[in-house]
């Protein structure tokens, strides 16, 4: 790493191309953000630690300028895997210019990481992102008295609806190209270069953010809490996450057996078609079938069963982490997976399981602790993924669908719900069984 | 005024931080000072979720022993 690299001031690199840093807490957008300038698609999802390491991508419109989003954390003292990727990516003078991301609504815990990061580099940009989502809570923010409490550029941005992109596009590249240098250095409450205590900076913090907030009566929250009651609740947590899975997995089912059928009917005639074709030329018989009924065939088969299946479940399982279901579930599971001497977020892997083992299996780098990523790594395994869904549909259509329409397909999708279950106690007990035998002792 | 552990805190209570002795709880934001409200325990009673100066953290109640708090009313 760069740090024994010159930290002042900006460098035109030889290869003329500028970095500039996305950082900021976890949940704040930070992804979203980061398509929306470089119009990629890196995957976003409403939870927090979903982005584990560092995606880079090109500006829209500059492409000298490349874009690197880093991990969401709350603080720069290098705690976690996270942190430390993020805080020797600021320290390390790697980027040109910092973006630091805020939620609107949080302003008072993002100030820490805002504050802390001035202290590591003065080439920053501060987005208070998501003002949209804080205006519907009834909190709006000062930009401009934030601007001055912290001798740094604010921008307020809505990265999903676009709201206010281009004017920080902008900012970044006026800043990368000097035209806002001028109002460095001129504002006298800039970040002190001593060493805060993480406690001064928290007050710090708080009396920013309550300067530059301004609340109103929060109707929506209200009513967020009584629905984060319904779905954390004794009874109908526990059973809205069971019906949820049941729902995921009937529309799966019934879905897929629409675009099963018309897609094999459709390689079927056109095997048929070539073959037919095939066999008129001089090629010899046994090579025709080989390739016809063999290989295309097969291919046709798997096709024309799995694809469906995946490209129902997927969106649907997009659906449920940006509705911030994610969370909950991890919320309602953590015990039982203490239990097991593992975390509720191996319930997040668990999940991802259920769409693909290698996403589930990728997706264990959320977990801090080493052992309980290794829990979560091996037993990934032994949740069904959606491509072995086909192999299971098929057999609990024929052992237990008698009857015909919605009927056996609710019958089925009853039967393949307590599959899942199965195999997420079986997730639990072979997580129990590794943390007191193989793992025992373990960090 | 009283000082308690956060876990002792009623549930819809609010109190203010005095000190956070976990790892990581002050990154977190378990500041001094910062305003928590307990809000609701998952299904099997752990962990518990706070409202932590606007934001929503789930802590465990291992944790929330850790963390000091001020109640101002007759709480606990």
């Amino acid at each position: 790493m760069g740090l024994t690299r010159e930290r002042e001031g900006r460098r035109v690199k030889k290869t003329g191309v500028y970095k500039v840093a996305l950082v900021g807490n976890p949940n704040v957008g930070k992804s979203t953000l980061f398509n929306a300038l470089t119009g990629l698609s890196r995957h976003t999802g409403n939870w927090t630690g979903k982005t584990v390491d560092i995606g880079f991508g090109r500006l829209k419109g500059a492409k000298e300028i490349s874009i690197c989003d880093l991990p969401g954390c709350c603080s720069l003292s290098a705690l976690s895997p996270e942190e430390r990727i993020a805080s020797e990516f600021i320290s390390g003078g790697d980027a040109d210019v910092t973006v630091i991301v805020c939620d609107a609504s949080a302003l008072r815990r993002n100030l820490v990481l805002v504050l802390e990061t001035l202290e590591l580099t003065e080439n920053a940009i501060v987005c208070v992102n998501l003002v949209d989502e804080a205006a519907r809570r009834g909190i709006s923010v000062d930009a401009e008295a934030l601007s001055a409490k912290l001798g740094v550029p604010v921008f307020k941005t809505s990265a999903a609806s676009g709201k206010g992109l281009e004017t920080l596009k902008n900012a970044i590249i006026g800043t990368l190209t000097g035209e806002n240098r001028l109002e460095k250095g001129r504002n006298g409450n800039a970040a002190p270069r001593c060493a805060e205590t993480s406690r001064e900076r928290a007050a710090r913090a708080a009396g920013i953010a309550e300067a530059v907030t301004t609340r109103d009566a929060d109707v929506r929250g209200a009513f967020m809490l009584k629905l984060d009651r319904f779905l954390t609740g004794k009874v109908t947590g526990r059973f809205t996450m069971l019906l949820l899975l049941a729902l995921v997995l009937f529309i799966t089912m019934v879905g897929a057996n629409y675009p099963s059928a018309l897609l094999s009917r459709l390689f079927g005639s056109g095997l048929r078609g070539l073959k037919g074709l095939l066999e008129t030329t001089a090629l010899p018989k046994p090579a025709v079938g080989a390739l016809c009924d063999g290989v295309l065939g097969t291919l046709a088969t798997v096709i024309s069963v799995m694809l469906p299946p995946v490209a129902i479940f997927f969106p649907m399982f997009t659906l449920l982490e940006d509705l911030g279901l994610l969370p909950r579930i991890a919320f309602n599971s953590d015990r039982c997976f203490a239990r097991c001497g593992s975390c509720g977020r191996q319930a997040l892997t668990c999940c991802m399981g259920f769409g693909c083992s290698a996403a589930g299996v990728v997706g264990c780098r959320i977990i801090a602790s080493p052992r309980e990523r290794l829990i979560a790594t091996v037993t990934n395994s032994l949740v069904p993924c959606n491509g072995r869904f086909p192999a299971l549909i098929a057999l609990t259509t024929l052992f237990f669908a008698n009857g015909a329409g919605l009927l056996s397909g609710l019958e089925s999708a009853a039967v393949m719900t307590s599959l899942a279950v199965i195999s997420v106690a079986a997730t639990l007990l072979f997580s129990k069984l590794l943390s007191t035998t193989l793992l025992r002792g373990e960090p | 005024m009283k000082k308690i552990k956060l876990n002792e805190l009623l549930p819809y209570a609010a109190a203010t931080v005095v000190s956070a002795a976990g790892e990581g709880l002050e990154t977190m934001g378990f500041t001094e000072g910062v305003r928590v409200v307990r809000l609701y325990d998952a299904p099997c009673g752990d962990p518990t979720a706070y409202d932590v100066g606007g934001t929503v953290i789930a802590v465990r109640g291992s944790d929330a022993e850790k963390i000091t708090v001020m109640v101002s009313g007759v709480w606990a």
